[in-house]
C-alpha cells in the first residue's frame, strides 16, 4: 500500500503544471472563453508528453497507463481548469475505439494519441435524464448500411470532433440490441447544435435525421455495445472525479490565501473562528473526495466490470455533493469577490457545478451504487 | 501509488478471521451478536485468549512482548475483531499508558507494569479531564505535593471511562503552580485501591454506566510511580496522544454497525408492509452513509500508511477523527430510524410483575433494543479525544490560518 505518486506520475504532473503556468494563464484562458475555443497548442503539448496516449493499451498504440496515472493528470487539468476535451476524446470515445475489433476503428486510437483528431461519444438522450440506454435513437437496415435517426443530448466535445460515436437501438424492442456507429462529422443529416457549458467546455445536441452510413461505420467491439459504453462512462466518471478533486484542492488553497490577506474589523479574516471552521470543513471534504477518487481509481482496473461501475458511481455520487459544498463555501468565504469573474474562484465554482451534472448527477449515481449487486473485496463476510 | 492490500496483508487478515472463528468462545460470540453489555470478566477472558496466542499486545514492538505488527496489520486485526463482535480492546493500558512506560519509564516500571497490562491483570483508567479542564486540559488542578517518599494527591478527575473496572489509573497532576501552566504538570501512576480514592458513577443519556468521576483525598503515591521527570508530564501526554489515535477512525466498528443497519432494515417493515430496505428513500440514506464509510476507510489507510511528514500526518489524523466520528453518528441515527416507532421503546424499563416484553415479532432481535441507547452513546464521538471544534481549530492552524 502506497499513497505517494510515483516519479513518473509526478513528472507528468510537473510538465502539465509547467505548461499551465506558462502557456495557460488566467488571461489566456479568458481569451479562449470569449472565443468559445479550447487551446490547440495545449492539445499539442498533451500529445507530446504522452497524455493523449496514456490510458490506451500498448498494443493499441497507447502507453498502457493505469487509472492512477490518469488520476495524476486529471488532478492538474482540474486545478488548472483546462478546457480541452481530454475526457470526451480520450476516455469516452477513446475507450470505445480501443475495444474495437474493426480495423478502421482501432486505427483511430493512434490518431487520438497523436493529437490528430478528437471524437465524441453520443450516448445520452433528451427524453431521459442520465440513463444511458438509447431509446429514441435507432438504426434501420438499408442496402449496404444503416439509416440512423434520433437525438442525442449534451454530447461532450462534439463541436470540434472529427466523428461522433452514436449509440442506437437496432430493433423496435427497447431492451433489444444496441449498435455503436462512428458518424463522420460531414455526413448528410447529422446536425450539431453547439454550445458552451457554464465552465467553458464545449458540447452539442446532436440530431440525426436520415443519416445513412455504410456497414463499415458500425463499430465491432469485443464486448456487447452497452457494456462497452458503460465501461467508457466508468472511466470517464473516475477521471472527472479526479479533475474535481484537483479543482477542490485549488479552491481550498485559494480560500486559505484569501483569508490570510483580506482584513476586516482590523484583522485578517483568518482570525475569525467561524470562518476558520468552515475552512476546516472544506479540508475534510476535499480529503473525503480525494479518498473516494483514489478508491474508484483502484477499482477501475478490476476484471469485474460491475465492481468498476459500482465504485465509479460511489465516487461520483459522493464527490458531486462534496464539490458543491466546497465550491459554495469557497464563494461564500470570498464574499462579493467570489461572485466576480475577476477571481479564479468563481471559475472553479462553475467547473464544479458543471461537474455535478456531467455523466450522471449525485442522485443517479447513488441509485446505481445502492442497486449494484457487486461488493468490494474488503466487504467479505466476517 | 497503489492503495489495495497486498497478498500478504490479505493472507494476514484471513489468518486473523480464522483465529477469531476458532477461539472466540461461543457465549461471548452470542453476547456480542445480541448487543448485550460486556462484564469486566468478559473483557479479561478474551484478552487472555489473545495473550496466550501471542496477540495480547497488537500495537507493541516485539521486544516488549508485542506482536510487532505494523499499523495496517493492526487495523486489519481491529476490524476483524469488530466484525466478529468480540469484546473490544481496552485501550487505556495497551495503547495509552504502555507506550509512555516503554518510552519514558524506568526498567523497573517496565518490568512490573508491561506484562500485567497484556493480561489485563492491571486494568488502567485515564485520569486526564477535570471539571475545569476539558478541551483546555492544561488548566488541570489536581495537585501532587511531595512529602518524603510520597506524593500526596488531592483533586478530582472526570469522564473516566470504565474506572469502576480499573485497578490502576494514570493521571496528569499539578506539581507546580509557577511558570507556564504546561510546565507544572507531571505524569503519575496510581493504584486505584489506595486509601482516599473514590470512584463515583456518571449515568449517561444512554442509560448506561460507562463513565465515572474519580476523587482523590490525600492519596499517598510512592515517588517511584512518577513517570520520567517532574514537570515533564505534558510532553509525555502529547506523546501518548499520538498513540491514543491508533484507532480514531473506528472503521471496523462502523462497518459492523452498517451491516447491522442493513440487516435491521431488511427485517423491519416499511409503510407499504414490505421490508424497509425496499424503501428507495431510506435505501439512499443508508447508501450515503456507506459512501462516507468508504471514503473514511481510504482516508484512514492513508493515515496508517504514514503518508507525508509529521505535520501532514497530524493534519490527516484530525481529518480522520472528524470524518470517523460523523460516520459513527450517521449510522447510529439511521439505525434508530429503521426501528420506526419501536425506536422509542426502552426495553430495560420493564417492571417486574407486569406482562414481560415479548419478542415483538419474527422480525425483532434483541440486539435491536440497543440501537437507540447506542445512538445516545455515539454523541460522545464528536466530543472525546479532542472535540470536532478543537480538531477544526487544529486543521485551520495547520493550513496556515
Amino acid at each position: 500500500m502506497d499513497f505517494d505518486y510515483t516519479e513518473e506520475q509526478t513528472a507528468l504532473q510537473d510538465s502539465l503544471r509547467r505548461f499551465a503556468s506558462s502557456g495557460y494563464g488566467f488571461t489566456r484562458r479568458n481569451e479562449l472563453l470569449r472565443k468559445r475555443r479550447w487551446c490547440r497548442e495545449a492539445w499539442k503539448v498533451y500529445a507530446d508528453i504522452g497524455l493523449l496516449a496514456l490510458p490506451f493499451p500498448v498494443e493499441a498504440g497507447g502507453l498502457g497507463g493505469s487509472s492512477y496515472d490518469v488520476m495524476a493528470a486529471m488532478e492538474v487539468l482540474g486545478e488548472s481548469l483546462m478546457l480541452e476535451p481530454f475526457v470526451p476524446t480520450v476516455l469516452l470515445a477513446g475507450t470505445v475505439l480501443s475495444t474495437a475489433t474493426s480495423q478502421q476503428h482501432m486505427e483511430l486510437v493512434e490518431r487520438i494519441a497523436a493529437g490528430a483528431a478528437t471524437y465524441a461519444l453520443a450516448h445520452q438522450e433528451p427524453h431521459r435524464r442520465h440513463a444511458i440506454k438509447p431509446v429514441d435513437t435507432h438504426a434501420v437496415r438499408v442496402p449496404g448500411g444503416w439509416r440512423l435517426d434520433g437525438r442525442k443530448a449534451v454530447v461532450l466535445g462534439a463541436p470540434d470532433a472529427e466523428g461522433v460515436i452514436v449509440s442506437a437501438r437496432l430493433s423496435d424492442d427497447i431492451d433489444g440490441d444496441v449498435g455503436l456507429f462512428l458518424v463522420d462529422r460531414a455526413t448528410a443529416g447529422l446536425r450539431l447544435h453547439s454550445y458552451r457549458l457554464h465552465d467553458g467546455q464545449l458540447a452539442a445536441d446532436v440530431w440525426l435525421e436520415g443519416v445513412v452510413v455504410a456497414d463499415s461505420a458500425q463499430i465491432q467491439t469485443n464486448a456487447p455495445s452497452m457494456a462497452v459504453v458503460q465501461s467508457a462512462l466508468d472511466r470517464g466518471v473516475v477521471a472527472l472525479c479526479s479533475g474535481a478533486v484537483g479543482s477542490m484542492q485549488a479552491l481550498l488553497h485559494q480560500t486559505v490565501s484569501y483569508l490570510q490577506q483580506r482584513k476586516q474589523f482590523g484583522q485578517p479574516l483568518g482570525q475569525f473562528q467561524a470562518l476558520r471552521h468552515r475552512v476546516a470543513d472544506m479540508a475534510v471534504q476535499v480529503e473525503q473526495a480525494r479518498s473516494m477518487a483514489l478508491l474508484a481509481a483502484s477499482h477501475a482496473g478490476s476484471t469485474n466490470p460491475a465492481l468498476c461501475t459500482r465504485m465509479a458511481s460511489a465516487a461520483k455520487a459522493l464527490i458531486s455533493e462534496l464539490a458543491r459544498e466546497v465550491g459554495q463555501t469557497a464563494v461564500q468565504l470570498h464574499g462579493g469577490m467570489g461572485l466576480t469573474e475577476e477571481l479564479i474562484v468563481g471559475h472553479h465554482f462553475r467547473y464544479l457545478s458543471v461537474f455535478e451534472s456531467m455523466l450522471g448527477d449525485a442522485g443517479f449515481h447513488l441509485t446505481q451504487f445502492v442497486e449494484s449487486p457487486a461488493r468490494e473485496e474488503w466487504q467479505h463476510a466476517a | 501509488l497503489d492503495i489495495s492490500l497486498s497478498p500478504a496483508q490479505l493472507e494476514f487478515r484471513a489468518e486473523v478471521a480464522e483465529f477469531i472463528r476458532g477461539h472466540l468462545p461461543s457465549d461471548l460470540r452470542s453476547k456480542g451478536q445480541a448487543g448485550q453489555r460486556w462484564l469486566r470478566e468478559d473483557y479479561v477472558r478474551w484478552q487472555r485468549i489473545l495473550h496466550e496466542h501471542g496477540w495480547g499486545a497488537p500495537g507493541w514492538p516485539k521486544e516488549h512482548g508485542g506482536t510487532g505488527w505494523d499499523s495496517v496489520q493492526r487495523f486489519l486485526f481491529d476490524t476483524e475483531c469488530a466484525l466478529a463482535k468480540a469484546p473490544r480492546e481496552i485501550p487505556f493500558g495497551l495503547n495509552m499508558v504502555a507506550p509512555v512506560i516503554m518510552k519514558f519509564g524506568t526498567p523497573e516500571q517496565q518490568a512490573f507494569f508491561l506484562p500485567r497490562i497484556q493480561t489485563l491483570e492491571h486494568w488502567w483508567a485515564q485520569g486526564y479531564s477535570e471539571p475545569g479542564a476539558g478541551s483546555d486540559l492544561a488548566a488541570l488542578k489536581t495537585s501532587a505535593v511531595r512529602d518524603g517518599d510520597h506524593y500526596v494527591v488531592n483533586g478530582q478527575k472526570v469522564w473516566t471511562t470504565l474506572a469502576h473496572f480499573a485497578n490502576w489509573i494514570f493521571c496528569l497532576v499539578r506539581t507546580s503552580n509557577t511558570g507556564k501552566r504546561q510546565e507544572g504538570i507531571s505524569f503519575l501512576l496510581i493504584d486505584i485501591t489506595t486509601p482516599g480514592i473514590e470512584v463515583r458513577p456518571i449515568h449517561t443519556i444512554d442509560g448506561e454506566h460507562e463513565l465515572n468521576e474519580v476523587w482523590f483525598d490525600n492519596v499517598r503515591v510512592p515517588v517511584g510511580n512518577l513517570i520520567g521527570e517532574e514537570g515533564k508530564g505534558w510532553t509525555y501526554a502529547k506523546y501518548l496522544l499520538t498513540h491514543e489515535r491508533a484507532d480514531i477512525a473506528r472503521v471496523g466498528r462502523s462497518q459492523a454497525a452498517l451491516q447491522q443497519l442493513k440487516d435491521v432494515s431488511a427485517r423491519y417493515p416499511g409503510d407499504d408492509g414490505k421490508p424497509l430496505s425496499h424503501d428507495a428513500d431510506f435505501g439512499r440514506r443508508v447508501g450515503r452513509a456507506e459512501l462516507h464509510l468508504l471514503a473514511l476507510r481510504t482516508m484512514n489507510m492513508k493515515l496508517l500508511a504514514g503518508h507525508g511528514g509529521d505535520a501532514a500526518r497530524a493534519l490527516q489524523a484530525s481529518l480522520v477523527k472528524i470524518a470517523g466520528s460523523e460516520v459513527q453518528q450517521e449510522i447510529s441515527e439511521l439505525s434508530v430510524k429503521a426501528l420506526g416507532a419501536y425506536g422509542m421503546r426502552d426495553e430495560r424499563s420493564h417492571v417486574e410483575g407486569e406482562l414481560p416484553f415479548t419478542p415483538l415479532s419474527s422480525w425483532h432481535e434483541s440486539a435491536d433494543d440497543m440501537l437507540t441507547p447506542t445512538y445516545f452513546n455515539m454523541r460522545k464521538t464528536t466530543i472525546y479525544g479532542g472535540s470536532s471544534e478543537v480538531q477544526k481549530n487544529i486543521i485551520a492552524q495547520s493550513l496556515g490560518l
